[in-house]
């Protein structure tokens, strides 16, 4: 998991004094979008983990597929503006203006961004065709979060 | 009840939920089905009267959303267990869920082992020979 940032303090404190918010819509959409790959993502390592395996090429490469449309969701959320491209866009906010506090930004990249950027790195890493199981199992735990 | 005779009937439209959630209750050693679609679902569900759904209450483009499914489960067999997977955001549907006779939910996303002890924990609770059986 990501590290915390160096002023992250100074940002929950921006939350507090300023009452920055974000919108039901914003929570929704994560949840729903960015909820279901997490998930994925989470259910594959668990299912090796249990196990105790490696992951094998073709299970790392759907984690690989979440990744990847994570950080597609992610900048669809927090950055509408720039997808110029209508169909590209998440219908339920191509009629809204809903632009982010940069604090509430500043965060969700800081965490979401990182930890996907991370799981990238380990899949990447490992994932070789020609190895027909390529993340161990110590690896792939980094992904997850056991209670 | 004996593991092995419990019957869980997973649904999840997000492909990969529901058939890792899925293996991962067979490897447990339950006899596990899994569904991305309401009516695919009920379908099994007909045929294999699984004791316990877990039912994602989002089921994007399906006929039949996890709601509806869950109203057709209660009103074939009301002792089923059902496990509803919602968003936090979902407060409405928790609350028809909770009229219907639901007492678990799972929030999304899932991400450790909490579901895995929660079927657990009511699969142990199960009468011997089963609430359908």
């Amino acid at each position: 998991m990501a590290k915390p940032l160096s002023n992250e303090q100074q940002l929950y404190n921006r939350i507090r004094t300023e009452k920055i918010t974000v919108p039901l819509l914003i929570w929704d959409l994560m949840y729903h979008y960015v909820g279901d790959d997490i998930s994925a993502i989470t259910q594959i390592v668990l299912t090796f983990w249990r196990v105790n395996e490696s992951i094998p090429v073709e299970d790392a490469q759907k984690i690989k597929g979440h990744t990847v449309r994570i950080n597609e969701t992610v900048n669809k959320i927090l950055h509408p503006e720039k997808i110029k491209n209508e169909a590209e866009q998440l219908p339920e906010l191509r009629n809204n203006n809903m632009k982010l506090n940069p604090v509430i930004n500043e965060l969700f990249f800081h965490y979401i961004g990182n930890d996907v950027y991370g799981i990238n790195l380990i899949v990447g890493f490992h994932l070789d065709p020609m190895d027909t199981h390529p993340i161990p199992v110590e690896n792939a735990q980094k992904f997850s979060i056991k209670p | 009840m004996e593991k092995s005779k419990v019957k869980i009937l997973v649904v999840d439209d997000e492909e990969d939920i529901s058939h890792y959630t899925a293996k991962i209750l067979q490897l447990d050693g339950f006899q596990a089905f899994e569904s991305v679609d309401g009516t695919q679902a009920w379908e099994i569900f007909q045929k294999e009267r699984p004791h316990i759904c877990l039912i994602d209450v989002h089921l994007g483009y399906s006929k039949i959303d996890g709601m509806e499914l869950l109203e057709k489960i209660k009103a074939a067999d009301k002792k089923v267990e059902c496990i509803m997977i919602t968003r936090i955001t979902d407060q409405e549907t928790i609350d028809k869920a909770k009229e219907l006779g639901v007492g678990h939910y799972l929030l999304k996303p899932l991400a450790n082992e909490v579901w895995v002890e929660k079927v657990h924990s009511i699969a142990d609770a199960l009468p011997e020979g089963g609430v359908n059986g």
